[in-house]
């Protein structure tokens, strides 16, 4: 099992993170595991290397990405992920949303689903600054579902772009 | 491999003399020009003809009838080949243009075709290995000692095949090859030492056939590849096609152009295109009938703004995929002979902002960052390449549905684990098959291999756990291992490439992930409802068919029916009906499953085995 990414890069326990500071360390870190740097040395090494250098990439992609992160805070805590969302009303509210980006996907409902994910992350955040991790579970339970409809949407409008483009190039051709 | 193993620290400079000694070349193996490098202390240069002090070397191999060896670099009769690098790691089938050769399916693989040069057969990896040999003599000529070991560049966006058929060039030319790396990454590696450069930079990479775009952040040493992608068939073999077209329309004539008239006429184009800073004038002579040409910079634009449009879209979507925006690079690095074009570079300033860097030569950089690669993994570096994989690597699920496990773009090296489970009762073996590519089905993505797991415990579906770990190292080797985690049965294999797959396909992989994305999107969901409708029809089933005595007359009938009916629904490709009728189905049974579900707790309480009134 590979460390929880907040040890191996040893910074402290918060949802906020100091993302130069962690590219200096995974920087410092690959600089002194990369295989490509035992690949002269011997074979063993650069074995070892390897499983090192892949568990620092993992901690680096999991501390740059706002919801892998609050997991492994979470498990820094002792705390599982193994809850279900306690809100009925939430889970309504994101078919519904799920629904009206399917049936009419606009700049301005996107934009509004990027509010919504903006304010549950500030749940989280400020859960974890009062260390109330039983709210920050929750908060990032809904984060999940907020952040796939962002994406859902930011994929459907891009989509919607290319196909215009797309539409525009067959024309001037013509 | 053993001559190199020294014990060295990492990171410690090495004796300034010692890879003039050791024989580790770097070369940029291009469509249309191939280059050889290697580090003169500690400054890496193009090893040039010890002769005609010629640095490029033309990646043209005549045959002749008479001469076993080849000619390589410049045309002198018997049978010539071009731009070979386009059909290297390709099958018959995959080609688009026609060929002005005789090319025929070969018996090594569907991946593998035959030319004839006269009487003899060639593969593009024959011919491929000539030009490496060419520049293995070229370097051995000019280092004096004998060079085994090499970096070679490749386009980031070549597949499985096209690397593997490199590799084997460079074997049948007598090279080890250290790594092939990315052209893009390469070419950034060079820049970024030559100038000392921090920040964000982007790479352009239009070579003779295909195009390349990566984006690096260099810091310090490091040289982190943030995103790549890329069309490995559109290069400037395609700006000279689009051109011929154009004028064989302006002839207005009704002729038909023999594939070696076509070729002759490209290479008329090509060479005009290329001296387009002095002539936009043309006179072209074909079966005696002469025409005259113009191509003034609105008429190019004309020509080939479509053929620039489609690497610029591809260019926005890749700084899109890593939050950035043009504006964030800090300089963009161009490569290959085809970006010397005014109105490409016009383009190019349009969207970021800011006019590309040209104060490296376009030709030449690659070849130059390929040699500090190969002595950074013979003799260390104070630099380090971190490179990331161009494609997604995932795993076929029940309905072709493929699940990613490493996804593009990801740095290497990279182990990942996920869990899966068994799809049936009493399931004890599992087929795996790991693909690569960024569509959401297997059949459009492209085969890597087959492996089956065994010895998985019987259960009912879904209670079996096993984990499957991908693991890619900084070669590009890919390693897939599944573990059953209750006995700890274990099937590992190192992914060689199942060749086969349609590159038709391939080759706008990222692109028709673009197009296609919704239309795959809907075919999968539609495949989930109907994997989970028959999933419940299968449980069902079962259940009646162990519990005949609980399925009281009036039910029987209402039941059967039921499960007749949804049978139809599934084979209709209508999700929403599925869905809603599945739900239907589950109301009309709840009773009947409810009880058999009372008796099944019972009888565990009772103390007999489950296993016993397995549903299967």
């Amino acid at each position: 099992m590979s460390k929880n990414p907040y040890m191996l890069f040893q910074i402290p326990l918060t949802y906020d993170v100091d993302k130069q500071q962690i590219e200096r360390t995974y920087f410092r870190l690959q600089k002194e595991f990369h295989p490509d740097r035992y690949r002269h040395v011997s074979s063993l090494e650069h074995e070892a290397a390897k499983v090192q250098s892949g568990h620092i990439n993992t901690a680096f992609r999991i501390l740059n990405d706002p919801i892998d992160r609050a997991k492994s805070l979470l498990e820094a805590h002792q705390e599982t992920m193994d809850d279900a969302i306690e809100d009925p009303d939430f889970l309504m509210d994101i078919m519904e949303l799920q629904e009206t980006l399917e049936a009419q996907p606009s700049v301005s409902f996107y934009e509004s689903l990027v509010e919504r994910r903006q304010k549950i992350e500030e749940t989280l955040r400020t859960a974890f600054l009062n260390k109330d991790l039983k709210t920050a579970k929750q908060a990032l339970l809904k984060l999940k579902y907020l952040d796939n409809l962002v994406k859902d949407g930011k994929k459907k409008l891009s989509l919607e772009g290319d196909a215009k483009e797309i539409q525009k190039d067959l024309s001037t051709s013509q | 491999m053993s001559e190199l193993l020294q014990l060295v620290e990492p990171g410690t400079t090495r004796d300034p003399h010692a890879d003039a000694q050791s024989g580790v070349v770097g070369i940029d193996l291009g469509t249309t020009n191939s280059l050889v490098a290697t580090l003169i202390e500690g400054t890496p240069q193009i090893i040039p003809d010890l002769d005609t002090g010629a640095r490029l070397l033309p990646s043209v191999v005549s045959y002749l009838e008479d001469q076993d060896a080849p000619i390589v670099g410049k045309e002198v009769g018997g049978t010539t080949f071009r731009s070979i690098k386009r059909l290297i790691g390709k099958g018959l089938d995959d080609i688009e243009h026609s060929l002005p050769w005789e090319a025929s399916a070969s018996q090594e693989g569907p991946d593998v075709i035959y030319l004839q040069a006269g009487s003899k057969t060639k593969t593009p990896i024959e011919i491929s290995a000539d030009i490496l040999k060419m520049l293995k003599k070229r370097a051995e000529a000019w280092l004096k000692h004998p060079v085994k070991q090499a970096v070679i560049t490749v386009p980031a966006y070549f597949d499985e095949a096209a690397r593997m058929a490199t590799k084997q060039a460079a074997h049948l030319a007598g090279l080890n090859v250290l790594r092939l790396i990315n052209e893009p990454t390469a070419a950034a590696y060079a820049y970024g030492l030559d100038k000392n450069v921090e920040g964000v930079y982007a790479v352009y990479d239009l070579g003779g056939g295909t195009f390349d775009f990566s984006v690096l952040k260099l810091s310090k040493g490091i040289f982190q590849v943030l995103a790549t992608s890329g069309n490995r068939d559109l290069g400037g073999d395609d700006f000279d096609r689009a051109l011929a077209d154009m004028f064989l329309k302006e002839r207005n004539r009704d002729e038909k152009l023999s594939p070696s008239q076509y070729a002759d006429m490209l290479h008329a184009v090509r060479s005009f295109k290329e001296n387009l800073g002095q002539t936009v004038d043309l006179r072209l002579e074909i079966n005696g009938v002469v025409s005259q040409h113009t191509l003034p910079p609105a008429k190019q634009k004309q020509v080939w703004s479509g053929l620039i449009n489609d690497t610029l879209t591809l260019v926005k979507a890749t700084l899109d995929d890593i939050f950035l925006s043009p504006s964030d690079v800090k300089g963009i690095i161009l490569v290959g002979g085809s970006t010397r074009f005014d109105i490409l570079r016009k383009e190019i300033e349009s969207l970021f902002g800011r006019p590309p860097l040209t104060d490296l030569n376009p030709d030449e950089t690659v070849a130059l960052g390929a040699a500090l690669q190969a002595e950074s993994l013979t003799h260390g570096s104070e630099h380090l390449l971190l490179d990331v994989t161009p494609l997604s690597l995932g795993l076929e699920m029940m309905g072709g549905v493929v699940e990613k496990i490493i996804h593009r773009n990801t740095p290497l090296p990279v182990s990942k684990t996920q869990e899966f489970t068994t799809y049936q009762n009493n399931q004890t073996g599992m087929q795996l098959h790991v693909v690569q590519g960024e569509r959401e089905f297997s059949k459009d993505c492209r085969s890597l291999g087959h492996f089956e797991l065994t010895g998985i415990p019987p259960g009912v579906a879904g209670s079996a756990r096993i984990q499957v770990t991908y693991s890619l190292d900084a070669d590009g080797l890919l390693t897939v291992e599944a573990m059953e985690t209750q006995t700890k049965t274990r099937q590992h294999i190192h992914i060689k490439p199942t060749y086969g797959l349609d590159d038709k396909k391939i080759r706008h992989l990222i692109e028709d992930s673009l197009i296609h994305g919704q239309d795959d999107m809907k075919t999968r969901l539609l495949e989930s409802a109907r994997l989970d409708g028959k999933r419940v029809l299968q449980g069902l089933e079962n259940l009646i068919k162990n519990n005949p005595d609980l399925l009281q007359d009036a039910d029987s009938e209402k039941i059967h029916e039921a499960v007749k009916q949804f049978k139809d629904i599934l084979q209709q490709s209508n999700r929403d009906l599925i869905i809603a009728e599945q739900k239907k189905l589950e109301k009309t049974c709840h009773a009947f499953v409810e009880s058999c579900m009372n008796i099944r707790v019972q009888q565990a309480l009772d103390g007999r085995n489950i296993e016993n009134y397995k549903e299967s």
